[in-house]
């Protein structure tokens, strides 16, 4: 009778992740954001330090303006790369060849291997300096072999190369985007005499801005967060090279027993990621393109 | 009003299922941890009947009794307890066990709750994170007879006492060796370094042909130069309150002879030792398989790992000699308590408790049936029994050995976790040319201090 009724049968539906919600998201969230304020090393309660985490933090932390540094960078190299090559591939991808689907699965399968143990294991013999497959294969270009681990930049590189390996996710999103533009664009296009790449540029990018834009937010999050392969690979060396944040989040809370430095420098990543996240969302306007804004959208 | 109704009874439905489904899996997370101890359940609850028909005079005993490690000390630890069980019909022993990862968070989380076991195996460094007052475990100088406590030298007991109060009893002491691979040095036709002078020659010979006379990763790069220094010096670099006694021209002394070692060949250089893959373990490396990597320094309790692939390649890991300046003011070789035994200090059977290390430690049958599962026993009524049906081994003649030279020791600070990173930053700053000596003596100088400081303030 009531058409404004409260609908408890979806909220019975969805019981079981309100739950999961409540106990394992947003109670570590409320927590960790206290805690943040305090000391705490687990054994003893917390003692309530007002902004002293964040002040050291921003003053006197020298471990933390280098893995700021270093996961910027890492950030900066390996969200674009991804996205090219991961559009690449789906580019590839999408044309009607024989066996295509077999294809698609191939190279889907790096992202399900994903960031464990066995790849991080793979990898640090793949790229090692003596004998590594890496080194053989780019000496077979006559380029000299890289000491990919002893070195800062490359042994950074080498854990960008691992995380665009894994393009398949990114990679689905595009070629459903891809098959989604209509052929008759392309068609009109032909009659007009435009080039192969003037159609990409002019047609197939600017259709595909939504799902860029998405898949860009999604990796830079995840960038972010990056921290399988840093602790499993390198161990944040050489140098702190490989030192990201996450990481030296993990390495305060559970090696130093500092829970509540722990805390604070996971809320400035989140926060760090918030304002990246929100600065994309703002430029949006700009940039991407929403077929279905109306003939005069552009 | 009927469907509201049933609606209530279908939501207490779902939320009463998934509460028994989380206590479900709680159960059969219990049962996977106890599955070898089935068997012994069983027979626990067959001799509880028993007993409650013979005798009801004595209380009945539930102790607890958590470790980390391999399937052989799980093992020989399992048949130990039965027996012990055996012979006490009143107490049995419930073992909660694992691997050493994520141990240390298990025992962490239960000390803060109070739900820790009456019996831990704990970490040496673990005193100076639980317990920095002394007051984190039970004081067992109180059960001194009970433990057995004559069978421990004072200097042995000094490792596990802190602030006065026994905090631990070391099971076994394991030291750094240095260890060579015999098959290399015969093949260069030398003989391996006995001196600190004689690791420059025989690198000389092996860089020629790409072999170097050890390796060394940044952290025991620090404790060879510690060793190095306290010759040198004759003091420790922290002492066992936290203090820094080395000054930062001491520091130069040991961080010089690492710089030497890599410039002369001694050890391959850092970048190249990183570059061969990142954090691979040294006994993973082609080059320690195939024997171009001639030796390493190591615990003694370590020994074995390298041993291992080098005897599939039919090589042979041999004890070194520990090199001793010719005017050295003190022997310098480190020597500290692999793991202790501890007991929790809410535990409501102290004695009992007691009476179960006791047997474990100092019983020679408890001896026998650990065997060298936690290293080379330290209890002496424990060590003769296991003398007594031979002993031998890379392992028991380095602990040996280094107990030999031993040297003031480098107190329960030095591998906290915190230092040991400095450790590891400062030496990878000299060994990749970021840092010069003296740069490097003062970074590891004050950050050092800072961090000791911040330490014992926590």
């Amino acid at each position: 009778m009531n058409k404004r009724r409260f609908d408890y049968m979806g909220l019975l539906y969805i019981t079981p992740w309100i739950i999961g919600f409540l106990v394992f998201t947003l109670y570590p969230f409320v927590a960790s954001f206290i805690l943040s304020f305090t000391k705490y090393d687990i054994l003893s309660p917390p003692k309530f330090i007002g902004f002293r985490n964040y002040i050291k933090m921003f003053t006197k932390d020298k471990n933390f303006a280098n893995s700021l540094m270093v996961t910027f960078k890492y950030v900066v190299m390996t969200v674009p790369l991804k996205l090219i090559f991961a559009l690449l591939i789906a580019f590839v991808l999408n044309f009607n060849l024989r066996g295509i689907n077999f294809f698609r699965t191939a190279y889907y399968i790096p992202s399900i291997l994903g960031g464990n143990v066995a790849v991080a294991v793979l990898w640090r013999f793949l790229f090692s300096a003596s004998g590594g497959l890496v080194n053989q294969v780019i000496g077979l270009f006559g380029i000299d072999p890289v000491n990919w681990f002893g070195t800062p930049g490359p042994a950074l590189f080498s854990l960008t190369l691992l995380r665009i390996w894994q393009f398949g996710s990114a990679m689905v999103i595009f070629l459903a985007a891809l098959q989604d533009i209509p052929q008759d664009l392309y068609d009109a296009a032909a009659v007009d005499g435009a080039n192969k790449f003037t159609v990409f540029r002019k047609i197939t990018i600017p259709l595909l801005t939504p799902v860029i834009f998405f898949n860009f937010i999604m990796q830079l999050i995840q960038a972010f967060q990056e921290f399988n392969a840093p602790y499993l690979i390198t161990g944040g060396g050489p140098l702190k090279a490989t030192y990201l944040l996450p990481v030296y989040i993990y390495d305060q809370s559970f090696q130093y027993y500092n829970m509540g430095y722990g805390s604070a420098l996971s809320w400035v990543l989140f926060v760090i990621i918030m304002i990246f996240t929100l600065l994309v969302f703002k430029s949006s306007d700009y940039w991407v393109f929403y077929s279905d804004v109306g003939e005069g959208g552009k | 009003m009927k469907r509201r109704i049933s609606l209530l009874l279908v939501f207490v439905l779902v939320i009463s299922a998934f509460l028994t489904a989380c206590r479900g899996s709680e159960e059969t997370a219990d049962k996977t941890e106890d599955t070898n101890d089935k068997e012994e359940e069983i027979k626990e609850e067959e001799k509880e009947e028993e007993e409650k028909e013979e005798e009801e005079e004595k209380e009945e005993i539930t102790l607890r009794f958590s470790w980390w490690g391999g399937d052989a000390r799980h093992e020989a630890t399992l048949a130990a307890i039965e027996r012990y069980e055996e012979l006490n019909d009143n107490i049995s022993i419930k073992a909660e066990y694992s691997g050493w990862d994520g141990h240390q968070e298990k025992i962490t989380t239960q000390l803060s709750g109070g739900t820790a076991p009456d019996i831990m195996q704990i970490n040496w460094n673990w005193l100076t994170i639980f317990s920095k007052d002394g007051e984190g475990f039970y004081d067992l100088n109180n059960l001194s007879s009970e433990l057995g406590l004559d069978n421990f030298s004072d200097e042995i007991l000094n490792f596990g006492t802190v602030n006065g109060k026994l905090n631990g009893i070391p099971i076994s002491l394991t030291g750094r060796c240095l260890y060579y691979n015999k098959t290399t040095y015969d093949k260069f036709g030398v003989e391996p370094p006995k001196t600190w002078d004689d690791f420059y020659t025989v690198a000389e010979k092996f860089n020629e042909e790409g072999y170097y006379p050890f390796d060394l990763d940044s952290y025991s790069a620090w404790i060879l130069a510690i060793v190095y220094m306290e010759q040198q010096t004759g003091k420790q670099f922290i002492d066992d309150e936290g203090n820094l006694v080395f000054t930062e021209e001491d520091i130069k002394g040991g961080l010089q002879l690492y710089k030497d070692f890599m410039d002369n060949g001694v050890i391959p250089g850092a970048k190249e030792r990183a570059g061969e893959g990142g954090d691979i373990p040294l006994h993973e490396l082609p080059n320690w398989i195939e024997g171009k990597y001639a030796g390493v320094f190591e615990w003694t309790s370590s020994v074995g790992k390298y041993a291992q692939p080098l005897e599939e390649k039919d090589q042979e890991l041999i004890l070194g000699e520990l090199p001793m300046l010719p005017d050295a003011k003190s022997k310098g070789w480190v020597v500290k308590p692999s793991m202790l035994f501890a007991i929790n200090k809410d535990t409501e059977h102290p004695e009992a408790a007691a009476d179960v290390l006791n047997f474990l430690l100092n019983d020679p049958e408890g001896a026998k049936l650990l065997g060298t599962t936690r290293g080379v026993p330290i209890s002496k009524s424990g060590l003769k029994a296991l003398e007594e049906e031979g002993l031998e081994g890379l392992e028991y003649e380095g602990t040996k050995l280094v107990l030999d030279n031993m040297g003031l020791g480098f107190g329960p600070y030095f591998e906290h976790t915190r230092l040991k990173d400095i450790y590891q930053e400062t030496i990878d700053k000299l060994g990749f040319g970021e840092l010069d000596v003296d740069a490097a003596a003062k970074f590891m100088y004050e950050s050092v201090a800072e961090a000791l400081e911040e330490i014992l303030e926590e």
